[in-house]
C-alpha cells in the first residue's frame, strides 16, 4: 500500500517527537484558550491590558526564538529541549501556585512572559533536530507530522482545560507543568543528540546571527511568511470576535469549528505533504498563501455556522501546505551548522507576524466598517505574498528549491 | 446552543474520541514502522 510505504521508515525520533509534541501542546492547549478569560474574569482586569499582557509574552517568545536558536546551533538541540521544557514546566506550576493566592499583576505578567519565552527557545531546537535526523526530501512529510501532533493536543487540549477551570484555574497550570514534565523526560531518555559536529566554517556567538540577517533571498522569504501569518492570526483575534457578534455563534460553537479544522490536520496533513514535496517550495508557498486568501475572503459572504466552518476548513488548508513548506524551506536555505539560528530568525518573524495580527486586524476593523470588505481586505495580504513567493523563485539555486534535487543539495 | 439552535456538544465529543484514537493510531503506526538506525546521517555528523 503507497501510503504504509510512505509512512515508513523515519527515525524512530521522529515518532520520539511526536509524542513529545502532542503531549507538549496539550499541555499548552490546557492553559491558553482560558488565559485571557481568568485575567478577565477572575481579575477583573479590562480587555485592553489583558491583550497588552499577551503582547508582551508573545514579545518575549519572538526574542526566545532567536536565543534559541543560537543555543541549539552552539550547544546542541537535545540539551536545550530538555532544560527549556523542564524550565517551562516549573513556571507553569509556579504560575499555579502563585495564582492561588493574592496576585500581583506585573509578577503575573512576567511569569506569563517567562512561560512564552520558554516555549519559543524550545522551537528551533526541535525544528533544527528534524532537519539533523530526517532526508531532504522527506522533511516536508515530518514537519507535517509534528503539526498533527501539536493539533491532537489542542483536539483534547480545551476540553479538558474547561474541566480543570471549573474545579480551578490554578489545576489547569498544574496540569499543564506535569505535561511538560512529562514530555521533557520522554525527549531526555529516547532521544538521541543531533547536532552536526561543528566545523571550521562554523560561526559561533550573535556573529552568527547577524550574518542571516544579511542574506536577502532568506530575509525577503521571511517578510513575506510575515504578511501570511499577519493574516492567518485573523483566525484567532478578529474571527472568534465576528463569528459572535456578527453570526451569532456561542463559545462552544466556535469552539467545535477549531475542533473540526484539527481534525481536518490530523485526517489530511500528511498525504497532503507527501503531495506537494513533488513541487517548487515556492510555488507551494504561492499556493498556500492564495487558499488562504480564498477562505478568508470567503467568511465575508456568509453567517451560517456549516459555511463559516467550511471557510475555516479552506484556510486551514492553506495552513497545512503553508507551514510545513516554511520549515521545510528554511531548513533546506541554512547549512548544517546554521540551521537552529535559521530557524530562530524565521521564527521570529512568525512570532511577530502571530503577535502583531490582532492588532493590525483591530485596526482594520475600525477602518472597514463593512465586515465583507474587511475580510476581502485580509485577502489581500494573502495575495501580496503569493508574488512575493514566485518572485522569490528567481532567487533561489533548484537546489534549495526544488523537491527532487535537495538531496544532490545536501550531499555538496 | 447558538442562534441557529444547535448544540454542538456531541460534536465536541465526537471530535475529543476522534483525537485520542488518531493519537494512539499514529504513534503505534508510526513507531512499528520506524528504524532505530539513523539512516540520514549514519552516525556520521551525530555526537
Amino acid at each position: 500500500m503507497g501510503f504504509r510505504k510512505e509512512f515508513s521508515g523515519f527515525d524512530r525520533r521522529v515518532w520520539t517527537l511526536f509524542t513529545a509534541r502532542t503531549i507538549d501542546g496539550a499541555g499548552f492547549s490546557f492553559m491558553y484558550p482560558f488565559l485571557a478569560i481568568y485575567l478577565h474574569d477572575q481579575l477583573h482586569i479590562s480587555m485592553s491590558v489583558v491583550g497588552l499582557i499577551l503582547l508582551v509574552a508573545a514579545g518575549a517568545g519572538a526574542v526566545g526564538n532567536l536565543v534559541g536558536g543560537e543555543i541549539a546551533d552552539a550547544y546542541g538541540r537535545k540539551r536545550l529541549m530538555v532544560i527549556s521544557i523542564l524550565t517551562r514546566g516549573l513556571v507553569f506550576v509556579a504560575i499555579g501556585a502563585y495564582i492561588a493566592g493574592q496576585v500581583d499583576l506585573i509578577t503575573l505578567t512576567l511569569l506569563v512572559a517567562v512561560n512564552f519565552f520558554l516555549g519559543s527557545v524550545f522551537e528551533p531546537a526541535n525544528n533544527a533536530m528534524v532537519a539533523d535526523i530526517v532526508e531532504p526530501g522527506r522533511r516536508l512529510e515530518v514537519y507535517g507530522l509534528l503539526r498533527i501532533g501539536m493539533n491532537l493536543g489542542w483536539i483534547i487540549g480545551p476540553m479538558v482545560g474547561g474541566v480543570l477551570a471549573s474545579i480551578s484555574y490554578s489545576w489547569i497550570f498544574y496540569c499543564s507543568g506535569v505535561l511538560c514534565f512529562v514530555a521533557g523526560l520522554i525527549i531526555q531518555v529516547w532521544i538521541r543528540e543531533s547536532r552536526p559536529a561543528p566545523n571550521s566554517e562554523s560561526v559561533t556567538g550573535w556573529k552568527g546571527s547577524s550574518a542571516i540577517f544579511r542574506n536577502g533571498s532568506f530575509i525577503f522569504f521571511c517578510s513575506m511568511c510575515l504578511l501570511v501569518f499577519i493574516m492567518a492570526g485573523q483566525m484567532t483575534s478578529t474571527f472568534p470576535v465576528f463569528s459572535k457578534d456578527s453570526a451569532g455563534l456561542n463559545e462552544l460553537s466556535i469552539g467545535v469549528i477549531f475542533g473540526i479544522t484539527a481534525v481536518l490536520v490530523v485526517v489530511a496533513q500528511f498525504p497532503l505533504a507527501h503531495y506537494i514535496r513533488k513541487f517548487k517550495t515556492s510555488h507551494v508557498m504561492a499556493a498556500g498563501s492564495l487558499v488562504y486568501t480564498l477562505g478568508f475572503m470567503f467568511i465575508g459572504f456568509t453567517r451560517d455556522f456549516w459555511l463559516l466552518t467550511l471557510a475555516m476548513c479552506v484556510v486551514t488548508v492553506g495552513e497545512m501546505i503553508i507551514s510545513p513548506a516554511a520549515m521545510n524551506l528554511v531548513a533546506s536555505m541554512s547549512s548544517e551548522t546554521t540551521r537552529g539560528r535559521y530557524m530562530g530568525v524565521w521564527g521570529l518573524f512568525a512570532s511577530f507576524g502571530w503577535s502583531s495580527a490582532p492588532f493590525v486586524g483591530g485596526v482594520m476593523v475600525d477602518l472597514i466598517q463593512d465586515q465583507t470588505l474587511f475580510w476581502m481586505a485580509v485577502g489581500i495580504y494573502g495575495v501580496l505574498s503569493a508574488i512575493g513567493f514566485l518572485a522569490l523563485t528567481r532567487m533561489l539555486t533548484s537546489g534549495i528549491n526544488g523537491a527532487n534535487s535537495r538531496k544532490a543539495q545536501d550531499k555538496s | 446552543m447558538d442562534s441557529s439552535g444547535t448544540n454542538h456538544i456531541e460534536l465536541w465529543a465526537g471530535i475529543a474520541i476522534f483525537g485520542v484514537i488518531a493519537g494512539i493510531g499514529y504513534l503505534i503506526i508510526g513507531w512499528k514502522m520506524s528504524t532505530e538506525i539513523n539512516h540520514v546521517e549514519g552516525g556520521r555528523h551525530g555526537i
